[in-house]
């Protein structure tokens, strides 16, 4: 029978492949995509708590939609910062965007 | 058991994409495997009993975000795109701190005691949703939907062209064909 344990270290290993993507990348864009595949391993987390620890209180269902949204606003406003970005430097290495780095 | 069948096929086989996104050079290939995932992804939530968050999440990541990256790898060009999603040179420390992370949580997760209920898992969640969502977080839905105004509007303010005087080169007469950014 598949429990609770399963979906959260399903969630783990996605976690952890989309960290892989978000540090090691040299593309912002692919940097981008890490991010998103945590956001979505997270949202594994809250549907699985909300199945099978509260069925009846659908909290965790509500609040994974709320990271949706936060998540298309942050993918709206992230790859139009991108856009402008490759507009000045025609770049999208983030190792060549260090023009905060002292 | 049909629902542990399933289960192992869609996990396994976005475990597999997951990967693929990660590792492979070719950025467009890159895209096509994340919007995979996010779609078996919302085969397990339906796999849950989540139908309104696996239809949401069809929508959104499926539909909307991944054509949006698509988009972004379209509107920048680079070299060559066969090698355009390289590892930069954190690799090797990038995959220990991964592995490191992941026993850690596997660790955590086989050590915790949950007390799981069992679950009807065939009644919609719809209409549980939409109350929670008007009576119970109410507020919280309507900042969402400032959030969602705020960064339609930041994404228009930022990607439009003639933001500031600095550019990478004058563009010639005719050549503005990229300006509109969705």
């Amino acid at each position: 029978m598949i429990g609770l344990t399963h979906y959260l270290i399903l969630a783990a290993l996605l976690f952890s492949i989309g960290l892989l993507g978000a540090i090691a990348k040299r593309n912002a864009i692919s940097v981008f995509m890490g991010i998103e595949l945590m956001l979505n391993s997270v949202n594994i987390n809250f549907v699985a708590f909300n199945h099978f620890l509260h069925p009846q209180f659908l909290a965790g269902q509500a609040f994974a939609i709320f990271v949706i949204v936060v998540a298309a606003a942050e993918v709206s406003v992230g790859l139009a910062i991108i856009l402008a970005l490759y507009r000045r430097r025609a770049n999208t290495g983030v190792d060549e965007l260090d023009l905060l780095k002292w | 058991m049909l629902g542990v069948i399933f289960f192992y096929f869609f996990a396994a086989l976005a475990v597999v994409a997951a990967v693929a996104m990660v590792v492979t050079r070719n950025l467009v290939h890159a895209a096509l495997f994340m919007a995979g995932t996010f779609l078996l992804i919302a085969f397990l939530y339906i796999l849950m009993g989540a139908d309104y968050v696996g239809a949401v999440q069809i929508l959104v990541y499926v539909g909307a975000i991944s054509i949006l990256f698509v988009f972004g790898i379209m509107l920048t060009k680079r070299d060559r795109i066969e090698d355009s999603n390289r590892f930069n040179r954190y690799g090797v420390a990038a995959t220990i701190v991964a592995v490191l992370l992941f026993a850690g949580i596997v660790l955590a997760v086989l050590g915790a005691a949950f007390r799981t209920v069992p679950s009807d898992a065939s009644t919609s969640t719809i209409q549980t949703i939409a109350n929670l969502f008007l009576n119970e977080y109410v507020l919280a839905f309507e900042f969402a939907g400032i959030l969602l105004l705020a960064a339609l509007v930041g994404a228009i303010v930022i990607g439009q062209t003639h933001l500031g005087k600095a550019r990478a080169k004058p563009r010639a007469p005719g050549a503005g064909i990229e300006g509109g950014k969705a």
